[in-house]
């Protein structure tokens, strides 16, 4: 599998250090970053080629805001990552074509097969 | 201190009383010196006593209204306070199941340092405890009313998830649920959780070494008020002489467990190995 360059936007410590454990063995991650804000600078900065994306950060842009801000430039794969099953966020969520979407607690296999369908 | 709807009550009923009373007595009083004759004065009696009924039924109107009002405004805010307390529970089993699947994903770091098969055995066995807990709430946080956990879907996750933690026997162990529409609060839920995942995992651990494909069924049914559970694999079974006085740690939880649920556990060994649990419910769960 090729090894992508990813960037972990988490605003909770915890499941943002365990994701960076498991994929760190197989990827880079360029680094871990906790709000919207400093999401959209450090995409534009380290151009990624994929985003692992909790929806609900820390200051008032969500996870699916900072990819539509995001999209506007350039394409990106991305995976979102929540703990909310609410519908109307997973149809919002849906809106800007991700690879998935992963209901937390995270299941492993699951994100590593996703992380396979990205190009 | 006074029963506030029997003073109310009172209230109302006194008003009525001394106005009428008051009513009568007064305009009596006037009317017989207004109206001398004594026809006359019984038609006007017959007005009086419309006028009377007039305004008592104004007044029982407006008291009626006013009453009713007051109770409209309690019960929407008693409305308020209910859905205010369901999303906080909401919040909170989401959170109580958030921490706890933290828990897990630090254990899981920590697995991933550990160099002995030992340490790594105990890792997994604590998060697969913990495992059985947060699914509780998570169950709980899906449900309607927070009543309870609906067997029924709780336990072949559990299953599910147990079985992910052994990928060597993922593929070989089939499970069979025959389980009936129980339900069970979080305070029997959580003990019978961790009591399922243990007797679950030692089947796993257990049950099936060198063996090309193995069984685990579990049947829960309800009968009166009691839980009927049996939980049986049909591995390699145990000795004989082994029994449930047992003094292994496992074995031990496996016993208080049932014993904090009040209930009942025996364990036969004919074909692989066989839990027969029986433990008191509420009726209205079942």
């Amino acid at each position: 599998m090729d090894k992508k360059r990813i960037l972990i936007v988490e605003d909770e410590a915890i499941s943002a250090i365990f994701l960076k454990n498991i994929l760190q063995n197989e990827h880079l991650i360029l680094g871990i970053c906790s709000s919207g804000r400093d999401a959209i600078d450090m995409i534009a900065d380290k151009a990624p080629d994929l985003l692992i994306m909790d929806i609900c950060l820390e200051d008032e842009l969500s996870g699916i805001d900072v990819m539509n801000e995001v999209l506007k430039t350039a394409k990106i794969d991305h995976i979102y990552c929540t703990a909310y099953s609410d519908k109307n966020i997973l149809i919002k969520a849906e809106g800007t074509s991700p690879i998935g979407i992963i209901i937390k607690p995270v299941n492993i296999a699951e994100l590593k097969a996703m992380l396979k369908l990205s190009s | 201190m006074i029963n506030r709807k029997l003073y109310g009550t009172i209230k109302i009923t006194l008003i009525y009383f001394l106005g009428g009373f008051i009513w009568i007595l007064s305009s009596d009083t006037i009317l017989k010196i207004l109206i001398p004759d004594r026809d006359e004065y019984a038609a006007f009696q017959t007005y009086k006593g419309w006028i009377f009924i007039l305004i008592s039924s104004t007044l029982l109107f407006f008291l009626l209204y006013r009453e009713l009002q007051k109770r409209d405004i309690i019960e929407s805010n008693l409305k308020k306070n209910l859905e205010e307390k369901r999303i906080l529970l909401n919040e909170i089993h989401h959170r109580v199941k958030n921490n706890l699947n933290s828990i897990i994903s630090l254990l899981y770091m920590e697995n991933s340092r550990a160099e002995t098969p030992d340490s790594k055995n105990i890792i997994q066995a604590l998060s697969g405890r913990i495992h059985s807990m947060a699914l509780v709430h998570e169950k709980l946080y899906q449900s309607e009313n927070f009543s309870g956990i609906r067997l029924k879907e709780y336990i072949p996750e559990l299953c599910s998830h147990i079985t992910d933690l052994y990928p060597d026997l993922k593929n070989k162990i089939k499970t069979d649920f025959n389980i009936d529409d129980s339900f069970l609060d979080i305070i029997k839920g959580i003990p019978f959780g961790i009591l399922m995942n243990e007797i679950i995992s030692n089947s796993c651990k257990h049950a099936f070494p060198g063996k090309e494909s193995g069984t685990i069924t579990v049947n829960i049914s309800k009968e009166g008020y009691n839980l009927l559970v049996t939980v049986e694999d049909d591995g390699i079974g145990i000795d004989a002489e082994e029994n449930m006085t047992d003094k292994t740690q496992g074995l031990e939880l496996i016993r208080l467990l049932v014993n904090q649920l009040g209930g009942t556990i025996t364990r036969t060994s004919v074909k692989g190995l066989k839990y027969s649990i029986t433990f008191p419910v509420e009726r209205s769960n079942g």
